[in-house]
């Protein structure tokens, strides 16, 4: 094993245990795991047979060749931490007792393994399942076993403290538990400790710290769940000892912070959640502890598992209110880093899991009935357009009108939306004469073209003798099918587009957006990656922009190496990195710093920045955050940039407190496509983009940002701050 | 209170009794009385007559009409303005704010190309004389050569190689498309392999970037499919140089020569109902190669030069007639006071005048003349004109195409140029001659700067 390999290990091994920890409350922070290591060791023995459970999940999955990915995450390691902890607190340590911990962390670990593989089909997690079925089997079968020794520790608490850290550490001990807090302020910290079976305030205030650290919602929901658990109680009157003395009040926090922050997109509606789960929190811990107490075992953790499993697959069958509350698609592990991603990208990453279908045409074509339309987009039509073209007097014919060939779409050529194989043609329905209908053959000339499985698109009311496809043919994206015509139900010459989930003609239409084109409105051009054109629409295919495309167009292990204008030695170097997902980003050679990207429709999109925001990387993020890499001269976009990544950390970790419900801190990008129009080889084609970020409406910080690129790609990019403007070259 | 009723001089017709001809009992004049909604009366008080008016907004809107027909029949179009056209600053610019190119054929205009502030890489240079100083230029702008001989390919490649820059170059070519003449003078020609010479040499120099193929098959072109022939020929020289080189051509520069809607002189029709419109050329040039052969993986970008279609209807050329007469024959003449140095394209054209007042039904076959006192200033030779007297107004109707640079200062100075904008107000856009304008540029020995008499 060379040195290198020894170094992997050791970094998988640590990330993997600290990962564990902090998994508890779905985190990923090496502080807080940190932070939540040394609480456990409080209770010097748990905290050591929680390490050693842990250890040894993890290099038993590593062993058996499972994920790498979710040992590093912490996620085969965190149930077994749990029943470590739990076991390390009831036993005296001693060599049967590791022998025991060493198995029964492989129990659950298998366990977790196994409820993974059932609850992940129905997109659920595992949660503590495993943990519950490790402690609840062990303890029941332990008591069988004579060379376990009951400890007796967590009795002379006060012995304890001062053996882990004398006098100071009894004094701290002392302290807080002298505080003149409210009853229900300590059951929450009580209850926060008791997590890790520590049940005293002093860990509890460490473990908030924690929380704190890595995330403000987290750590707001979960006392605003403890709150409205502490009003239940007092409203009907349960004994709220049962909260504070039996420790489950976890129940609460932790509910709070899946349902709340976690799992979903942390919003009022998300808060609502929270307070709708906690009469059942209580149901579940009331019967539950009566029918455990049968077998003298705590409830643990299993209302908090029931209740979020239960709620969660609740959200993920919904059809209606997808948004209310919203389900987190992309876990990033942080509540702010979800919310803010969500509430920047609901609009940013329309085109997601689209197949991206253009518009059949070139040139600007209007719409002129469009989604549910007044005429005959209906029913189980109602997803369809028609398109024809008007001039500069919104005529859509010249002359009078009076024949087919006087209206400027007749004949035009209609194109493949998108790859794909032609499963239907009808030809040879005469075009009418303007004005009249053939209700007989509705459709007239029509083709339909088989994309993928489930989806079609319906081209219709062709020439008369244009289809240029054959049935079976195999036709590009923008090739041409046919040209338009008036046939079929069709008074005027127009072209009907619908897409469908079936290869007849005029099969019932689905709901499917189209990609990548323009709309004008006025002289503002506005760009759609993925979208439905409304009616009266003027829409304008687009064709893609080989400069900016090739600047935009990063191969893996690709350099770039920059070096700033007038300073010497100073030299970035960015690589570009894909990973076994197909993810993309660039990575800061210097700093480490990753920017994520990617290339949808027509676009060069960055999606998050992770590390040192003083990198250039961090400037080319915001400089590129997103670009249309199509022909759209004097495009202007405009976008909100995610507040994680907002400059001045003192404002953010107020604003963190207060965003789902009220943001005061902004963060937004302007770019403009110079007058690129057609650019071929030798010009250069200068990428503006402003990005201001702003505090109560207020601006704080403006930067403009100039890339420009020419047939090499990119060549420069400048960053002007205020009047001060530094440039940056390329030079590899 | 009665208005005096206008003179008008009796005149004395043929009763035709027969048939009418299959054209109808006769013309229906309309009276052209106002511009872009100003009266021809108040321009020619405010500006002066002769005057030459143009309007922005018909340029914008035939340049709509043509970008419409070729966008939406191919996917990557590109106008260049012809500067030779007319090259009126003022005019170029319009053609330049709605996203035209430039397309020049010697130094000068590609100095005003630059000068009107039109990036190099959008200047296509076109033309059999440009000069090595010429060429240099081109080069460091990175503008669009199209060579139009191989003394100009050996000298771009001389120039290539001393300067270590890289020419972006096209080749011109000519070629039978099945239209009487054919122009083989300008380029190379297609059939007899020189073109595919040319694109060999250039291939195999390793300094010249070959980004295109052009082609420029007549002017006042009435047939369409000769377009369609051009396109096909050049589609095919594009695939033969992807076939040897893998080299994509980055464009197909078509030309011009589009029609415009004005008469040729020998037409039998008018020329606003036969010739073709945009959408045919279009048709013809976009179907071609879109059905070629040539399948690049980005499809070239189609160029196009034209500018006389583009322009011949948006201008208008007001007039005064200074004088009727009766030829030896019993003709009727009105001598006007424009003449061919001004109207240069009366030579190609029967040019549709309107009166700009309104006159009764009766019209007279009229030779209208004009103010030169030379033989050949003949406006129309036989134009059916309602009866006027001297000091009306006539209007000349599509004029924007070549006059305004090929006119000529002879015996009379050039009028002014106006421009009237989208939203109705007229702008001098070219000042009149005056007598110290060509003063200015001469030089007077000493011994001949005076006399007696």
């Amino acid at each position: 094993m060379t040195t290198e390999n020894l170094r992997d290990y050791l970094l998988t091994f640590r990330q993997g245990v600290s990962n564990s920890y902090t998994q508890i409350f779905f985190a990923r922070n090496s502080r807080m795991g940190i932070l939540l290591m040394l609480v456990t060791l409080f209770d010097l023995y748990a905290g050591l047979s929680g390490f050693i459970a842990v250890a040894a999940a993890n290099l038993a999955a590593s062993l058996s060749g499972l994920s790498r990915q979710q040992i590093i995450s912490g996620l085969y390691g965190f149930n077994p931490l749990l029943v470590g902890l739990g076991l390390g607190v009831y036993y005296e340590p001693g060599f049967v007792f590791f022998i025991v911990l060493v198995f029964v962390a492989l129990f659950t670990l298998f366990v977790t393994v196994a409820l993974e593989g059932m609850l992940s089909k129905y997109g659920l997690p595992y949660l503590s399942l495993p943990f519950l079925a490790g402690i609840w089997i062990v303890t029941l079968s332990t008591r069988q076993i004579p060379n376990l020794e009951i400890s007796e520790r967590g009795i002379y608490t006060l012995n304890e403290m001062y053996a882990l850290g004398g006098t100071p550490m009894l004094q701290l001990y002392e302290w807080s538990n002298n505080l003149q807090w409210p009853m229900a302020v300590k059951a929450y910290f009580r209850s926060l400790g008791a997590i890790f079976f520590q049940y005293h305030l002093f860990a509890g205030l460490l473990v908030a710290i924690g929380l704190l650290i890595w995330s403000r919602l987290a750590f707001l929901y979960s006392v605003l769940g403890f709150a409205a658990a502490y009003l239940f109680y007092l409203f009907t009157g349960i004994a709220f000892t049962e909260l504070s003395y039996s420790y489950i009040g976890f129940n609460f926090i932790l509910t709070a912070i899946a349902i709340g922050a976690f799992f979903l997109v942390p919003s009022a509606y998300s808060l609502l959640w929270v307070i709708i789960s906690i009469p059942l929190l209580a149901f579940l811990t009331l019967s539950g502890t009566t029918v455990l107490e049968i077998f003298q075992m705590p409830v643990f953790s299993l209302p908090f598992n029931l209740v979020v499993l239960v709620l969660l697959y609740q959200f993920r069958v919904r059809e209606r209110y997808l948004q209310k509350p919203g389900l987190v698609l992309f876990q990033q592990f942080s509540p702010e880093k979800n919310l803010y991603s969500s509430l920047v990208n609901q609009h940013r990453m329309l085109h997601l899991g689209k197949i991206p279908l253009r518009l059949p045409f070139w040139g600007t074509w209007q719409v002129t009935q469009g989604v549910n339309g007044q005429h005959t987009h209906k029913e189980s039509w109602k997803y369809a357009w028609d398109f024809e073209i008007t001039d500069e007097d919104g005529l859509t014919y010249q002359n009078d009108g009076s024949k087919p060939e006087d209206y400027y779409c007749f004949g035009k050529p209609v194109l493949s939306p998108a790859d794909g194989y032609i499963s239907m043609v009808a030809d040879g329905i005469p075009d009418n004469a303007v004005g009249d209908a053939n209700l007989k053959n509705n459709w007239g000339n029509s083709v339909v073209i088989f994309h993928a499985n489930g989806l079609f698109s319906q081209l219709s009311h062709l020439k008369n003798g244009s289809v240029c496809v054959q049935k079976g043919q195999f036709v590009k994206s923008g090739e041409q099918v046919a040209s338009c015509g008036n046939s079929g139900r069709s008074p005027y010459p127009h072209l009907h587009v619908q897409f469908q989930s079936a290869a007849e003609i005029g099969s019932p239409t689905l709901d499917y957006p189209f990609a990548s084109y323009v709309t004008r409105d006025k002289d503002k051009l506005i760009f759609h990656s993925s979208d439905q054109p409304a009616i009266k629409e003027q829409v304008m295919a687009i064709q893609p922009h080989h400069l900016i495309g090739n600047a935009f167009h990063f191969i893996p292990r690709q350099e770039l190496i920059w070096e700033e204008e007038d300073v010497t030695d100073a030299v970035h170097r960015w690589v570009v990195e894909t990973n076994a997902f197909n993810e993309s980003c660039l990575k800061c050679l210097e700093t480490g710093a990753k920017a994520w990207f990617v290339r949808p429709n027509d676009m060069f999109m960055f999606t998050h920045f992770e590390g040192d925001t003083r990198s250039l990387l961090y400037q080319f993020y915001l400089a590129a955050y997103q670009v249309v890499t199509a022909d759209c001269p004097s495009l202007r976009l405009e976008e909100e940039i995610t507040l994680s990544v907002y400059p001045n950390r003192l404002l953010k970790f107020v604003q963190d407190f207060a965003a789902p419900f009220y943001r005061f801190l902004g963060i937004t990008y302007k770019h403009t496509q110079g007058p690129t129009r057609n650019t071929i080889e030798g010009s250069a084609v200068v990428l503006q983009s402003e990005v201001t970020s702003s505090a109560f409406g207020r601006i704080r910080k403006k930067t403009t940002y100039r890339i420009v690129a020419d047939q090499n790609g990119l060549v420069s990019l400048s960053v002007i701050v205020d009047e001060t403007q530094k440039n940056y070259r390329r030079v590899d | 209170m009665t208005t005096k009723k206008r003179y008008e001089r009796p005149v004395i017709k043929r009763l035709e009794s027969n048939m009418p001809a299959k054209f109808g009992g006769r013309s229906n004049f309309e009276a052209v009385t106002h511009i872009e909604n100003i009266a021809v009366g108040e321009l020619i008080s405010r500006f002066g007559s002769p005057l030459f008016v143009i309007s922005e907004k018909r340029i914008r809107k035939l340049y709509k009409q043509a970008r419409q027909a070729f966008e939406t029949r191919y996917p990557r179009v590109q106008f260049a303005w012809s500067y030779k056209t007319n090259y009126l600053s003022a005019v170029c610019n319009v053609y330049h704010q709605e996203g035209s190119w430039a397309e020049v054929v010697s130094g000068f205009e590609y100095d005003k190309a630059i000068s009107n502030g039109v990036e190099g890489s959008k200047i296509i240079f076109n033309g059999p004389d440009k000069t090595e100083e010429d060429l240099k230029k081109a080069i460091t702008n990175q503008s669009l050569i199209h060579i139009d001989h191989l003394e100009e390919l050996y000298m771009l490649q001389e120039i290539a190689r001393s300067t270590r820059q890289r020419p972006k170059v096209a080749i011109r070519v000519n070629m039978d498309t099945g239209v009487y003449p054919m122009w083989d003078r300008f380029g190379f020609n297609y059939e007899n392999g020189q073109a595919w010479d040319a694109l060999n040499k250039i291939m195999y120099s390793g300094n010249m970037d070959l980004m295109g193929l052009h082609t420029h098959i007549g002017t006042f072109m009435l047939s369409p499919s000769a377009y369609a022939v051009a396109a096909s020929k050049l589609a095919q020289l594009a695939r033969m140089v992807q076939q040897k080189y893998d080299h994509e051509i980055k464009y197909i520069d078509m030309g011009g020569g589009f029609a415009s809607r004005n008469t040729l002189k020998g037409a039998y029709l008018p020329g606003q109902d036969t010739n073709p419109h945009f959408d045919d050329f279009a048709e013809a040039i976009s179907s071609a190669l879109i059905n070629s052969d040539y399948r690049p993986k980005t499809p070239p970008l189609l160029i196009l030069e034209t500018g006389r279609a583009l322009i011949d209807d948006a201008a208008w050329l007001l007039g005064t007639v200074i004088a009727n007469k009766r030829l030896s024959d019993g003709k009727r003449t009105t001598i006007v006071d424009f003449g061919v140095n001004v109207l240069f394209t009366s030579f190609w054209y029967d040019h549709r005048i309107s009166p700009a007042q309104p006159f009764t039904a009766y019209t007279e076959d009229t030779v209208m003349y004009g103010p030169l006192c030379m033989n050949i200033d003949v406006i129309r030779e036989n134009v059916s004109m309602p009866l006027l007297n001297k000091g009306d107004y006539v209007v000349v109707h599509s004029v924007g195409a070549y006059n305004m640079t090929q006119w000529m200062q002879f015996i009379t100075l050039r009028p002014k140029v106006i421009m009237i904008d989208t939203e109705g107000n007229p702008h001098v856009i070219r000042q009149n001659e005056v007598l110290a304008n060509l003063s200015s540029m001469e030089q007077i020995p000493p011994h001949l700067a005076t006399f007696e008499l």
